[in-house]
């Protein structure tokens, strides 16, 4: 039996060769780009049925909760309410002066300088303003030594002279003016002062 | 030896279809799935922060004692009531001012928001423009209120009682002066705040607010105030002829 020859070049042969194996490389590149493409599509495609599902798993349990909450709706408002009136109490309160404090301190010190007190004007925001007649220079000096004494330094601060006047045979006739510093009812602290 | 075309299509057919049903697949499937994946990962997300809301709300409102709540809330009912209630107002004003000893002479009510709908309606305009004022200045009820009396003392007793009263009542302004014979005159511009229900947003999830050991010490301090205004007023039909009878 004879052998079948090979009248092709071997030259021809080899360049056959190598143009179907890069034709089978590329193929199998393009195959496998096409299969990474599908397997990403399908990741994804699983990622969003997960999120689906994550999605559906939080409503249900949202729901639940919701009417948990709702079950106890009477008492998160009544809770509600209790808080709001207390923040609306604590922020009233820390916005007051305490007056009667002031004002207390403030008739001492006119008491003991021995002035009459005719107008006053008290503000919230501090500013009081007193006029009033006194006797002598000396009573009026006792009250302003008064009010700058070292022991109201914390109460009173900006004393200022507004006015002061003398017509003979009358009292002076004068008017004051001063900061008061504490503030807030409830246990004034330094941060409720008011800023010099 | 040279290729013919249908070999070269033969040749190249498949990689060319990957390539056009990739470039195909990017825009028409891909791109829409991922922009579906980034709109269902942020409502995955909202969705576990809403629960996560929900259930530490939970846990907090399981831990609240509803009766102990209740009888806090009467109570500060009497310090910030939830609405205006000016009769006993007027009454508990009277009272802390005959009690330091001091007459009221008047009593001028300024007006709060409006109510009636003819008013409504004329107001809506105004009231847009003045959604902006503080809640403060909104939930407060202001009055002038001018008394007389002899010496400066008393007021010092007003003053300190109106301090430690219930309803919550404060000072914006006071104005002394001294008439005939001793007599001084008070004019005082007195504040009462009230607090009305707030119900706004996604109430459900919104966080309770935190019950501070601070606003157990303010619920502790004005506790123990004198209530005033505890005084039951006769309510008569509107059109009595006479309704203090």
């Amino acid at each position: 039996m004879a052998e079948d020859i090979n009248l092709i070049p071997k030259e021809v042969t080899q360049k056959e060769e190598t143009k179907g194996s890069i034709n089978r490389t590329v193929n199998m590149a393009a195959i496998i780009s096409l299969l990474v493409v599908a397997a990403l599509l399908l990741a994804l495609f699983g990622y969003q049925f997960f999120l689906s599902a994550s999605s559906k798993r939080i409503e249900n349990q949202t729901k639940e909760a919701e009417e948990q909450i709702l079950a106890q709706s009477s008492k998160e408002i009544s809770y509600r309410a209790l808080v709001g009136k207390l923040e609306e109490t604590s922020k009233f309160l820390s916005s007051q002066l305490n007056y009667s404090e002031a004002y207390g301190k403030l008739l001492k010190i006119f008491k003991d300088s021995g002035v009459v007190i005719t107008d006053t004007e008290f503000k919230n925001d501090g500013n009081f303003s007193v006029s009033g007649d006194a006797k002598s220079s000396s009573n009026f000096g006792k009250l302003v030594d008064g009010l700058t004494d070292e022991q109201f330094k914390e109460d009173f601060d900006m004393v200022t002279l507004v006015s002061i006047t003398k017509i003979e045979g009358e009292p002076y006739k004068f008017t004051v003016e001063f900061k008061v510093l504490k503030k807030g009812l409830f246990e004034a602290t330094p941060s409720t002062q008011i800023n010099k | 030896m040279k290729l013919s075309n249908p070999s070269l299509i033969r040749l190249y057919i498949v990689p060319v279809l990957v390539i056009v049903t990739i470039v195909l697949l990017i825009p028409l499937v891909l791109m829409p799935q991922l922009e579906r994946i980034k709109e269902k990962n942020i409502e995955v997300k909202k969705g576990n922060e809403r629960l996560e809301a929900l259930r530490a709300k939970l846990e907090k409102l399981n831990f609240i004692d509803e009766g102990d709540v209740s009888l806090k809330l009467l109570e500060m009912e009497e310090v910030v009531p939830s609405g205006k209630e000016l009769a006993p107002l007027v009454v508990g004003v009277r009272a802390l001012a005959g009690k330091a000893g001091l007459k009221v002479d008047s009593m001028e009510l300024k007006p709060g928001r409006v109510a009636t709908s003819s008013a409504t309606s004329s107001a809506s305009k105004r009231l847009k423009s003045e959604e902006a004022k503080s809640n403060t200045e909104e939930e407060t009820l202001s009055f002038l209120l001018s008394l007389s009396g002899r010496g400066l003392n008393r007021a010092e007793e007003f003053l300190s009682d109106i301090e430690r009263a219930k309803r919550l009542l404060g000072i914006e302004t006071i104005k002394l002066a001294r008439q005939e014979r001793g007599e001084y005159t008070f004019e005082m511009e007195i504040v009462a705040p009230f607090k009305e229900l707030e119900s706004s947003g996604d109430i459900i999830a919104s966080p309770l607010p935190s019950l501070t050991t601070e606003l157990e010490r303010v619920y502790d301090f004005v506790t123990n105030f004198v209530n005033y205004t505890n005084v039951p007023v006769q309510k008569v039909d509107t059109g009595a002829s006479d309704p203090f009878r």
